[in-house]
């Protein structure tokens, strides 16, 4: 068994010594011993074995199981859909979540299935498919899933926070918006130089003053008041509403 | 009086360079417009180009004359835009719809449309003019005065396609028609 550990498994079909390569898990948890080198040789010698022993219904729920395991989720995904694979990790170290979560968006930016991944780990859904592709072309993708998927605060937060339009026209497109509205004066009150009306008027065309009448009753502090005033001169009804 | 709207183009912004308005009314004959400045830049030169269009469009205020001469009156006030405020392409990718509405009837001239259509008592739509004909102009700032449509009355509603869009929107409900158009109630 010595050998399984440097993740030598020649002359070994592992998959049928799973109660020993268990056993092996275990003891070695229990003296602290690394199974770096066990997780790499089983995941190249056989990912079914290693899918069987680190997700299976006896699977070992310790985060230095999944510690390890994380490192070669792209074999175990030749053996196993991602959706699933994910979620199992998570329940069998939920203390992990976040990370298991990151390491589903690096190789899955765009995949539906992180929405419900989401919605299990983070209190504020969305929080981290966003910040984890801040700078990605596949940005775009993900706020459009998160919009449609109703994680509003996210959004807004991300808008905020980064002082970017996009959350704001993700919600448009979604159909939500009064939290457009709350997205766009986060935004701009994040950044007053933002073109928040050339973006919204892009997007919404012939139903544009609802929006920015909404954006005006969401808007707080002189500044970004001000500033919305000056772009928003040619329509009456915000201008009235901006009390000017 | 007749209300009109516009599709958008395709993609996540359909209605960059966007502009619509209306004057007068009541007495006096009642002008509205609804177009697109297709400038294939940015969002924000896209609005300022279009906010060029509707402010030359806005000079001079409502207009004291018939239908007919009022139509006449609004495009003459393009005359005097600078093309190079209307982006890369010097507008001439504008698409735009002039109606002009007194107590006779109304007149209708337009640039860049593949087709306009109708519709009467919240009834689906119905093709009015198809591409080619002279109330249908080429795309871009016009160099001579397109053809009018003029006739008594007028329906209830107008919408414009523009070309390149392939869609006709006979027998689209009204409700279909205007959201498709971004038209809310």
């Amino acid at each position: 068994m010595n050998q399984w550990l440097t993740g030598d498994f020649s002359g070994v079909n592992p998959q049928d010594e799973l109660h020993l390569l268990r056993e092996l898990i275990v003891q070695s948890l229990d003296r602290g011993t690394s199974l770096e080198f066990f997780w790499q040789g089983l995941s190249e010698r056989d990912p079914i074995a290693m899918a069987e022993l680190a997700l299976g219904s006896d699977a070992i729920s310790d985060s230095r199981v999944v510690r390890g395991v994380l490192e070669h989720v792209r074999s175990l995904e030749t053996v196993i859909g991602p959706s699933g694979l994910f979620e199992r990790l998570v329940d069998l170290a939920p203390e992990m979540g976040e990370r298991i979560v990151k390491r589903a968006i690096s190789f899955h930016p765009d995949a539906p299935w992180l929405v419900h991944l989401s919605k299990k780990v983070e209190q504020v859904p969305g929080t981290l498919w966003l910040s984890e592709l801040e700078e990605s072309v596949g940005l775009k993708i993900a706020m459009e899933r998160c919009a449609n998927a109703g994680f509003n605060q996210a959004l807004v937060v991300f808008g905020e926070r980064t002082g970017r339009l996009e959350s704001m026209v993700a919600l448009l497109r979604a159909g939500r918006h009064e939290v457009a509205a709350l997205a766009g004066a986060r935004a701009l009150s994040a950044d007053v130089s933002l073109p928040i009306v050339p973006w919204s008027a892009a997007v919404l065309g012939p139903a544009l003053v609802p929006f920015l009448e909404a954006i005006a009753a969401q808007l707080s502090g002189e500044s970004v008041t001000r500033a919305f005033a000056l772009r928003t001169q040619e329509f009456a009804t915000v201008q009235a509403l901006l009390g000017r | 009086m007749a209300k009109i709207a516009m599709m958008g183009r395709d993609g996540p912004f359909p209605y960059a360079g966007f502009f619509y308005g209306a004057l007068g009314g009541g007495e006096m004959t009642r002008v509205s417009w609804v177009g697109q400045v297709t400038s294939g830049s940015s969002l924000e030169l896209a609005w300022s180009a279009s906010r060029t269009v509707q402010n030359a469009l806005m000079s001079g205020g409502p207009i004291d004359a018939d239908r007919r001469r009022a139509l006449s009156i609004l495009w003459a006030r393009l005359d005097g835009i600078d093309r190079s405020a209307l982006g890369p392409n010097g507008g001439d990718g504008l698409v735009l719809c002039l109606l002009c509405h007194d107590a006779d009837g109304l007149a209708l001239s337009s640039v860049g449309l593949d087709g306009l259509y109708f519709s009467e008592f919240g009834e689906a739509l119905q093709t009015w003019v198809r591409d080619p004909h002279p109330a249908l102009g080429f795309a871009g700032l016009p160099k001579k005065r397109p053809g009018a449509l003029v006739l008594h009355g007028g329906p209830e509603w107008v919408f414009a396609v523009p070309q390149g869009r392939g869609v006709i929107l006979s027998g689209q409900s009204l409700a279909s028609a205007m959201e498709r158009c971004g038209v809310t109630q």
